[in-house]
């Protein structure tokens, strides 16, 4: 099988808290650098279903920045065979002041679906789905925080991507949407043929991923099926 | 992906939230896009009587008018300088989230300045234009090199400053002191004349030719070639630095 990553011998960290007077300082008066990667060898093949498993701060979300060339690594490579789509943000890009018809037209632009469909059809869809349509001329800052999480889901889990890298999601609202959203969700997983999946939900887990990666202070400490890596992380979190 | 191919690939979008931002902030209120040039004019009213007599007798320009442009001409520049400490803090988390490069945040912003710099032009230029139609479509026509100018002059200033504030954490304690120095140092209120020997030295403030550009393109419908060539070759230094920088700034940490 094709590889669709492959990251060699990648190592970050964050860039150290500099300051004007820290200018003036030698480098160990700096504050230390965190959330470090190191020494992350990992090959994902073509149609791969990979599950990524660490307590908080284990390096996960920066694993999955990296892979999808976010942040880029302070040394060693990663390969891609095609682009990563990303769904880490649990915001929109645009000021929360523009109405939701103005959210939903920069993604539109931003995204390029005017290449693909039109502005009128793109819309309906959102806010069918979404259910916005009384509140569309709102701006978003107005929504309550079910709605604004309905908007984004409408948003962002849509298309298909041939690599995704999905961080712990969002919970999506109320109860008759979370049902809707976990069919679309489903969908849009289903579409994508690699994929990296960060969540502690073993169901989702289990429904999408096969193989299991287990992260401990920024490095790969288990690599196999996802049994075995679900088993290893609980023993080795308890 | 470099800076300027991303720049072209995205115009559509930051083109579009600028104008979407500037379109939510007029509907806030019933008077709405008039409020910069209400503004503006307010603080005409009360600085030029009492400017006027310190600070420019015996000038061959009209004191109000002078110090309408300057301001207008500095509100845009302030602005931006202000707004890229917070705005950028605001995005942070969208930064390191997704694809999106910090430059995407500078070009809707420079969008959102010029149209607030436009609708605060046309507050002024509307009234007058019924009464001197050929003198004032003269003078915009003069001030149109020196309008896309002001725009990469405000890409420029906001680059500059981005990468300071994301790459010195405390540099934003220092932007109040920025501001202050380069007002003080461009003739927004005082003529150039009034410094006498040292108006020379004014050359060397990058936004002095400019607004100059644009007092004699309006006050005295004359299209300054010192004041356009001086100011293309700012551009044609600080652009490419400015590009280099926005490449190379760090994503924020939304820890620290």
């Amino acid at each position: 099988m094709l590889p669709s990553i492959t990251l060699s011998n990648v190592f970050f960290e964050y860039p150290y808290r500099r300051s004007l007077s820290s200018l003036l300082l030698p480098r160990h008066h700096l504050s230390n650098p965190r959330n470090t990667i190191s020494s992350i060898n990992l090959t994902i093949t073509h149609g791969e279903r990979v599950a990524l498993l660490g307590g908080n701060g284990s390096g996960k979300t920066t694993l999955l920045r990296l892979i999808s060339t976010i942040l880029e690594p302070t040394s060693g490579t990663i390969f891609t065979s095609s682009p990563v789509f990303p769904l880490l943000q649990q915001g929109f890009f645009t000021t929360r002041e523009l109405t939701v018809v103005q959210t939903i037209r920069a993604y539109y632009f931003y995204n390029k679906y005017y290449q693909i469909t039109s502005y009128h059809d793109y819309l309906l869809s959102v806010l069918d789905f979404s259910g916005l349509h009384e509140h569309k001329d709102k701006p978003v800052k107005k929504l309550s925080q079910g709605m604004s999480l309905r908007l984004l889901f409408s948003i962002l889990v849509d298309g298909q991507h041939n690599i995704l890298a999905i961080d712990e999601f969002f919970g999506t609202g109320d109860k008759a949407f979370f049902q809707k959203a976990q069919l679309r969700l489903t969908q849009f997983l289903k579409y994508s043929s690699t994929l990296i999946l960060a969540s502690h939900s073993d169901s989702l887990l289990r429904d999408f991923c096969s193989r299991g990666l287990v992260m401990s202070n920024g490095k790969i400490v288990f690599d196999g099926t996802l049994d075995d890596a679900l088993s290893f992380y609980r023993e080795h979190s308890a | 992906m470099n800076v300027s191919h991303y720049i072209l690939l995205t115009c559509r979008s930051w083109l579009y939230t600028g104008y979407a931002r500037s379109r939510s902030r007029n509907s806030k209120s019933f008077l709405g896009a008039l409020w910069p040039g209400l503004s503006i004019l307010l603080t005409v009213s009360i600085l030029s009587p009492l400017y006027s007599r310190v600070l420019a007798a015996h000038s061959e320009y009209n004191y109000t008018l002078y110090l309408l442009l300057g301001l207008l001409y500095w509100s845009g520049i302030n602005s931006s300088i202000s707004r890229s400490v917070d705005s950028m803090a605001a995005s942070t988390d969208i930064l390191l989230n997704t694809r999106i490069q910090p430059v995407f945040y500078l070009c809707e912003d420079v969008v959102y300045q010029f149209i607030t710099l436009l609708e605060s032009t046309l507050f002024f230029i509307i009234p007058f234009f019924f009464v001197w139609p050929s003198l004032l479509l003269q003078s915009l026509l003069i001030s149109i090199p020196f309008f896309i100018i002001y725009v990469l002059y405000l890409f420029i200033l906001q680059s500059v400053f981005y990468f300071l504030i994301v790459s010195l954490s405390d540099f934003r304690n220092l932007v109040p002191t920025f501001l202050q120095v380069l007002f003080l140092a461009t003739p927004v209120l005082y003529l150039p004349e009034r410094l006498g020997p040292l108006q020379r030295y004014l050359v060397f403030n990058p936004l002095a030719p400019l607004l100059q550009g644009f007092r004699d393109a309006f006050l005295l419908r004359h299209f300054s070639t010192d004041s356009f060539f001086i100011s293309i070759l700012y551009l044609l230094i600080f652009v490419p630095i400015s590009l280099r920088l926005i490449s190379k700034a760090p994503r924020i940490d939304p820890g620290w």
